[in-house]
């Protein structure tokens, strides 16, 4: 079971992301977003469930109201808020976070396209953390933009005991997410207002200009760096990182890379490997400078001891120890793969040719589109960061068994991100890859607890009463799923359960404990 | 250029340039200042001179960065003025 696995993929993670969804009539957000998830279950995407909240230790109050839908893979689509969250199922591998961030992206457009056809309006759908308004109806020429955000948040489930003291996790990992978004950035125009400028300026995390502290509870106002929330969805030994500052991308390397470097990371942050990191001398500061450094790209970072460094000198001291810990640790083939991955891209970034990375990495495809498009106005700029963003037919690619042609308006081209990935990434196939994000549309993920929730909500829906990421509640019985890998394919294969009785006898053998008649 | 997006960005282009020059060399005399403080061995003086070169080196490439992507990208298709009508939240 969980004790086999070591490494990366003994890393439990998961994407929470929040479309916004928009109609040029001006209709209330919720509205639409209500139609989108009703489209979703219309089309047999996604099931009504009573998500048991109960069973979750929120600190967040208005999260215990949300209505929430199950999607077939595994994913909980609701309305927070006014936007379309579908947080991904769980999953333990670089590659099931590339295809469930694409079926994730698929069931958004598919809940758009559905309210369209309920509303009888233009129903749009984007990937990003920002809004650009124009304070003045309709006056771009004024100048005054007002940017806001919402958000894309990764989790990983680490251990509670790394996680006690909070001065230590600071000092492990602040420094890592102040620096990684050289390579994790999104790239989005926010409002000049942010450097004291007037129009927009493009940078390289729009996030990082929402930050105002080094920690924080909240995710709305005052948002730090790293975030306190603690809510395992989990055995009360492991503690869920919420890590507010993941962004929305799109290209299948950065998420690829992300993915395995975090993992990699927390793996390094549990073993102690983090615990001398680099103390950056001034976090809030540092994470705008380098978010806004679009022109120089000098990265420069002041210490706590008073050396002056850069961004891609502090990724490499994480770097070293994300190879020790795999030495030591892990070692699978997508972590030797992810290593080298990240090896290669800090050598070229250490010679600043970050050219190298159009539709591998999400800032640089977005600023190469700007450069080349030559916006003549703050508003061109925002709708060709906008139309990177848009999630439309173009999505399409995925679900075609050949190579065709990309169709749509949206600027981001799936064909040239996964031709980048295969060349990047050894073993990412893109045949292979888009058979796996039509696998994940509907099948969760096997090596996690997933696997079971969903097949009993496949089979025996009319049994279920309620369930959470931790629990499943049955008229019969009620399951404690509170260990990440438990009941997965693995496990319910080696039983071959011909009825839900028999799951739950197989259940009960594997988990005496955890399932509860 | 920086990718600033103003609405009058051409002039603006003109005025970055002229900015980086500046910095540049401001940023190579300050860099003189200081050395002529630290230890003056020829060792030392030849590892400064060559983490100099780098940097410039460095801070070149990456000004260029923008004239760099030019081409990278296909411009065909249209440009539609999309607007993202969204709350804030999380």
């Amino acid at each position: 079971m969980n004790s086999r696995r070591k490494g990366a993929e003994s890393k439990i993670r998961g994407i929470e992301q929040e479309y916004p969804v928009s109609a040029k009539a001006n209709l209330n957000p919720s509205l639409l977003v209500n139609a989108a998830i009703r489209g979703l279950k219309r089309r047999g995407f996604s099931q009504d469930v009573v998500w048991d909240t109960a069973t979750e230790i929120s600190q967040e109050v208005h999260e215990s109201r949300i209505a929430s839908s199950y999607g077939n893979n595994g994913c909980r689509i609701y309305n927070d808020m006014g936007h379309l969250e579908i947080s991904t199922p769980s999953y333990n591998n670089p590659i099931d976070a590339m295809a469930y961030e694409k079926a994730s992206e698929i069931y958004a457009l598919v809940g758009a396209r559905e309210a369209s056809l309920a509303l009888k309006k233009e129903v749009l759908v984007h990937k990003n953390n920002v809004a650009n308004i124009a304070l003045e109806k309709g006056v771009w020429k004024g100048k005054r933009v007002k940017t806001i955000t919402y958000a894309t948040h990764g989790n990983i489930i680490t251990l509670r005991d790394a996680c006690k003291d909070w001065k230590r996790v600071e000092r492990a990992l602040m420094p890592w997410v102040i620096t990684r978004i050289i390579f994790t950035g999104s790239g989005d125009v926010v409002s000049g207002e942010f450097i004291g400028q007037e129009g927009v300026k493009f940078v390289i995390s729009p996030r990082a200009m929402f930050v105002t502290q080094k920690s924080s509870l909240s995710t709305t106002v005052d948002r730090g760096i790293l975030n306190t929330r603690d809510q395992p969805h989990a055995a009360r030994r492991y503690w869920r990182l919420h890590d507010i500052h993941y962004e929305g991308l799109r290209c299948e390397y950065s998420i690829f890379l992300r993915d395995i470097a975090q993992a990699l990371v927390i793996c390094a942050f549990e073993a102690g490997f983090l615990d001398d990191a680099p103390e950056i001398e001034d976090p809030v500061k540092t994470f705008k400078m380098i978010s806004t450094d679009t022109q120089e790209c000098e990265w420069k970072i002041k210490l706590k001891s008073g050396e002056i460094t850069d961004a891609v000198s502090i990724l490499k001291f994480y770097l070293d120890a994300m190879e020790k810990v795999s030495t030591e640790y892990g070692g699978d083939k997508w972590e030797k793969r992810g290593l080298k991955c990240l090896s290669r891209l800090l050598e070229k970034f250490e010679a600043r040719l970050m050219e190298d990375y159009v539709d591998g990495i999400d800032w640089v495809t977005k600023l190469a589109l700007l450069v080349n498009y030559e916006p003549k106005s703050a508003s061109e700029g925002i709708s060709i960061c906008n139309q990177y963003a848009l999630l439309d037919e173009n999505l399409g690619f995925y679900l075609k068994t050949k190579d065709d042609e990309v169709k749509g308006a949206s600027l981001f081209n799936p064909k040239e991100s996964l031709v980048f990935a295969e060349r990047e990434l050894p073993g990412v196939d893109r045949h292979s890859y888009s058979a796996r994000v039509r696998h994940a549309l509907f099948n969760a993920p096997e090596q996690t607890r997933e696997f079971f929730k969903t097949e009993m909500m496949k089979r025996y829906r009319a049994h279920v009463r309620s369930l959470s990421w931790s629990t499943m509640v049955l008229n019969e019985a009620k399951i404690l799923l509170d260990e990440p890998f438990m009941l997965n394919k693995d496990e319910m294969a080696s039983c071959e359960a011909k009825d839900m009785e028999e799951s739950l006898s197989v259940a009960k053998r594997l988990y005496p404990e955890k399932v509860i008649y | 250029m920086d990718v600033v997006v103003f609405e009058r960005m051409e002039d603006e282009e003109v005025e970055e340039e002229e900015e980086i020059t500046e910095e540049e060399e401001e940023y190579v005399k300050t860099e003189e200042k200081e050395y002529k403080y630290r230890d003056t061995s020829k060792d030392k003086e030849m590892a400064a001179i060559m983490e100099r070169l780098k940097m410039r080196e460095k801070k070149e490439k990456a000004a260029d960065l923008v004239s760099r992507l030019k081409g990278k990208k296909k411009v065909n298709k249209k440009i539609m003025p999309y607007e993202i009508y969204a709350t804030s939240g999380e």
